[in-house]
């Protein structure tokens, strides 16, 4: 495997040419702000917080999706970069119902954390205030769209760890909405396997266990890796 | 505001939030700090949107807001305009106005 030198942030940053920028910079002790990204699943660059800055391209590029390169020079933290990655987050915010003080994953989400992370301590945008439903159908989980991000990892796991397909994305713009085989309430989508992925890699409040409260929603991600790591490297051992 | 797929972001929500400023704006409820939200919102969708359709969905804002600002600052709330509305022979791209 040929291995490729690159610079993160002005520093030396060796890689193995098929390593994403976002690998490279995490073994580089350089963390990017992801949502979307779930290690284990494919990548797909649609929450756009990894986007860096790859010098000689006048697109920003998704460092989750894109591969390294020999002499690559990145910039993953300029004032811009912050700035838009903050403007995300308001947008996230706005566009569905995020009362943290009321919802399951306060304190374990995903989200909350960036926004603290990121100094995102305001939305100057106007609420959207969405009125979906809270799908409580399926014995033991959970789904609250006024939640929900869309960053699809419930769609992937379901689809690529577990097999079963029973997420999707039906709507389109801000209508969109994940739902469970075609589009029946998840009690009665007989493709799932009540495995439980889904709920373990959701990063919001929007999937949750049945019988969870305000801040009770915390979630086992190890276990998922390590079903991951036991597929594809064939090794059980933690 | 049909054309988002939803898939990234930037689009999905900040189409939204671009129709809603500039629903704002027509109604004569914005106000500058509207305004300035509204450049701002512009420059990020077209710079981090996912695919063409977010990259280029702020252009007609954009231009508008160069070459008819003076058009944008007439409908802003009264108390908020600057005082002598500027004429709109300097266009004008700074996007932090
Ligand atoms: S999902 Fe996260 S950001 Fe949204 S309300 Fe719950 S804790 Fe807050
Ligand atoms: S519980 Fe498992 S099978 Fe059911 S929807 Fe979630 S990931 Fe898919
Ligand atoms: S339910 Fe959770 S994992 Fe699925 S798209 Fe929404 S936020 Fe992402
Ligand atoms: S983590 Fe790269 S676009 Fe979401």
């Amino acid at each position: 495997m040929a291995a490729k030198t690159l610079t993160i942030d002005g520093k030396m940053v060796g890689a193995h040419e098929d390593q994403t920028i976002l690998e490279a910079a995490r073994d580089a002790g350089i963390k990017i702000p992801t949502l979307c990204h779930l290690e284990g699943l494919s990548d797909l660059g649609a929450c756009r917080l990894c986007l860096v800055e790859v010098k000689g391209s006048n697109r920003l590029q998704p460092a989750c999706a894109i591969k390294v390169a020999e002499g690559m020079e990145v910039q993953t933290h300029s004032e811009r970069l912050q700035k838009y990655r903050r403007m995300i987050l308001e947008l996230l915010f706005a566009e569905r119902n995020h009362v943290c003080a009321v919802c399951v994953s306060n304190g374990h989400c995903e989200l909350q954390n960036l926004a603290i992370e990121l100094g995102m301590d305001h939305v100057r945008f106007d609420y959207r205030f969405s009125g979906f439903d809270v799908d409580i159908t399926h014995n033991r989980y959970g789904l609250d769209h006024n939640r929900c991000i869309l960053c699809t990892r419930c769609v992937r796991v379901c689809n690529e760890v577990e097999g079963a397909h029973t997420w999707d994305v039906a709507g389109r713009g801000a209508d969109a909405r994940v739902i469970t085989d075609l589009k029946q309430p998840w009690g009665e989508a007989d493709s799932c396997t009540a495995c439980g992925k889904c709920v373990m890699a959701c990063p919001t409040g929007a999937l949750f266990y049945k019988g969870s409260t305000v801040a009770e929603m915390e979630r086992d991600r190890t276990r998922l890796e390590f079903i991951v790591t036991a597929r594809e490297k064939k090794q059980w051992i933690v | 505001m049909d054309e988002s797929c939803g898939k990234c972001i930037p689009c999905r929500a900040g189409t939204v939030q671009m129709h809603h400023l500039l629903t704002k704006i027509l109604d004569g409820k914005a106000t500058l700090k509207d305004l300035q939200k509204l450049e701002e919102l512009c420059d990020m969708v077209k710079n981090t949107s996912l695919c063409g359709l977010g990259q280029t969905a702020p252009n007609p804002v954009l231009s508008t807001l160069r070459f008819f600002r003076h058009e944008y600052l007439e409908l802003l709330r009264p108390e908020s305009a600057p005082a002598p509305v500027k004429s709109a022979t300097t266009p004008e791209v700074s996007t932090h106005a």
